[in-house]
């Protein structure tokens, strides 16, 4: 024979219910105001970080490049950039897992990932064209900095020539050991030719001073100065090869700023 | 649970719409400049490349032997291609007070010495009369009688008339002897300008300070800059009167 269950039984489960009931309540209604100040968060927080970003860069823009330290500031400011937008731009479309499949059912949601999404690949590629760019500038300048270092004297008599020499070969050597960005290959490529050929001329005119052969000491003269005029090709393919970089990085900058 | 579903995604949505994205604007203030411009002074290679230059090689003391050789060679050549002579008479102008013999015997060796005019490969002959110009040593206030064109001060040359001032011939201009200059080389100087015009040349400008003046140029006046100097240049080796071109 079945035993019901007493009055006092029932009344206590009920009450379990109700505050089950309650807490369920109390949870959804938690996570609904959790959910609400996510998503509200969501487009303030990418679209400041985006304001931040544009601000960066009108700042760098605004800077003063009259001398070389301050290109230098300039050149500090934009490798801080391109850190701080690698650092940051993958986490800043991220919604929490957990509110995340919002986004499938209500179209408001996916939109505004979607923008941000949007907004977040144009500084991403701004950011691969400035990293480029910032590249581009330390090879040059790495490349400058080598070339300035073989003495320039406008008058250079016998017993400094072979100095000459050696300081080409250095320069040749540390030019070849430098890892540099794919961009710069055909600029350097052209400046070790041109550096190779100065140095062989300077090889060409202490053999004929040796020999104190007059014909082959004008010629190598001559097979000097055609090389050292050769370095104006390196400057040419270098202010080209810039001029198309910094151009894609202007296009990739105006989408960033376009509201 | 359905119902449950709809108030959530209605709060939800609600609270998306009250924070609806707003589209920043750009606050940045318009610049002249963009980041395409700043990067590119970033670029150092060009203008480093553009200021190297083609050093001068200072000559190896063989080659300027060398050089020195042909050029002897070559003026040696010429010498021996076009040597000819020009005949010169002298002749005296007012109350003479320096020695009359000494001006002859110097005004020859100064015409045939090897850093003279006779490079052009042309020797200087003095003759008793009919020479092809005149040596004058004429005191300072008869050099006008030649020419209102000259002055008592300085020499002179009148067509065929080489004049040389007395006063100058002996104490040559304060600025030579302040300069250090002697008496034989002002004298030499003197004789080679002089005769210069009538070889043809007019006066020479100084060609950079320092440089030695070309005999042509007005030395006892001002030296623009230049260095004394008593013979003719390279450049002026050439004689419209005689034919001689460089």
């Amino acid at each position: 024979m079945m035993r019901l269950p007493s009055v006092s039984s029932l009344r206590s489960k009920k009450r379990l219910l109700i505050i089950c009931g309650g807490l369920g309540v109390l949870l959804i209604a938690g996570y609904i105001v959790w959910s609400q100040y996510t998503w509200g968060q969501f487009t303030p927080t990418y679209t400041a970080w985006h304001q931040g970003v544009k601000d960066d860069i009108g700042k760098i823009i605004a800077l003063p490049t009259t001398n070389v330290k301050e290109q230098d500031a300039v050149a500090t400011r934009l490798v801080e950039l391109s850190s701080k937008i690698d650092a940051e731009h993958q986490a800043v479309c991220v919604v929490t897992p957990i509110v995340q499949w919002q986004q499938e059912v209500i179209p408001a949601f996916n939109d505004a990932r979607m923008a941000c999404k949007k907004q977040v690949a144009s500084i991403a590629e701004f950011q691969k064209r400035l990293t480029t760019v910032i590249a581009y500038s330390k090879d040059d300048q790495a490349l400058t900095k080598i070339i300035a270092s073989v003495p320039q004297v406008s008058e250079l008599a016998d017993d400094t020539w072979e100095k000459q020499v050696v300081a080409w070969d250095i320069a040749i050597k540390s030019t070849e050991k430098r890892v540099i960005a794919d961009d710069f290959k055909p600029t350097q490529q052209l400046a070790l030719k041109q550096m190779n050929a100065v140095k062989s001329a300077w090889q060409e005119i202490i053999s004929a001073h040796q020999a104190k052969d007059k014909q082959k000491y004008l010629a190598a003269q001559t097979t000097l100065a055609s090389a050292i005029d050769g370095f104006s090709e390196v400057a040419t393919t270098s202010q080209r090869t810039f001029a198309k970089l910094s151009n894609e990085l202007e296009v990739a900058v105006r989408s960033v700023r376009t509201p | 649970m359905c119902m449950m579903c709809s108030v959530t995604y209605a709060t939800v949505g609600a609270g998306l719409l009250a924070f609806s994205p707003s589209t920043p604007g750009v606050t940045t203030a318009p610049s002249p400049q963009t980041l395409a411009s700043q990067v590119t002074s970033l670029q150092r290679l060009p203008s480093t490349i553009a200021a190297f230059k083609m050093p001068t090689l200072i000559e190896p003391q063989w080659l300027k032997d060398q050089n020195a050789a042909e050029l002897a060679a070559a003026q040696a050549k010429k010498v021996a291609s076009t040597s000819r002579v020009v005949t010169y008479d002298v002749m005296t102008k007012g109350m003479l007070t320096a020695s009359f013999a000494d001006f002859r015997t110097q005004a020859n060796a100064t015409l045939n010495d090897g850093r003279g005019w006779s490079r052009m490969g042309v020797t200087f002959q003095e003759v008793q009369s009919g020479g092809s110009f005149t040596l004058v040593l004429s005191e300072a206030s008869q050099v006008t009688s030649f020419s209102s064109g000259c002055g008592s001060e300085y020499s002179c040359r009148v067509g065929r008339y080489v004049i040389i001032n007395q006063d100058r011939w002996q104490g040559a201009t304060p600025s030579w002897n302040n300069a250090g200059g002697s008496l034989r080389d002002y004298r030499h100087m003197v004789v080679n300008h002089e005769t210069g015009h009538w070889l043809g040349h007019g006066h020479a400008s100084c060609s950079g300070a320092g440089q030695p003046a070309q005999v042509m140029q007005q030395q006892s006046i001002d030296l623009q800059g230049c260095a004394f100097n008593a013979w003719p240049t390279a450049g002026e080796l050439w004689s419209s009167q005689l034919g001689i071109t460089r």
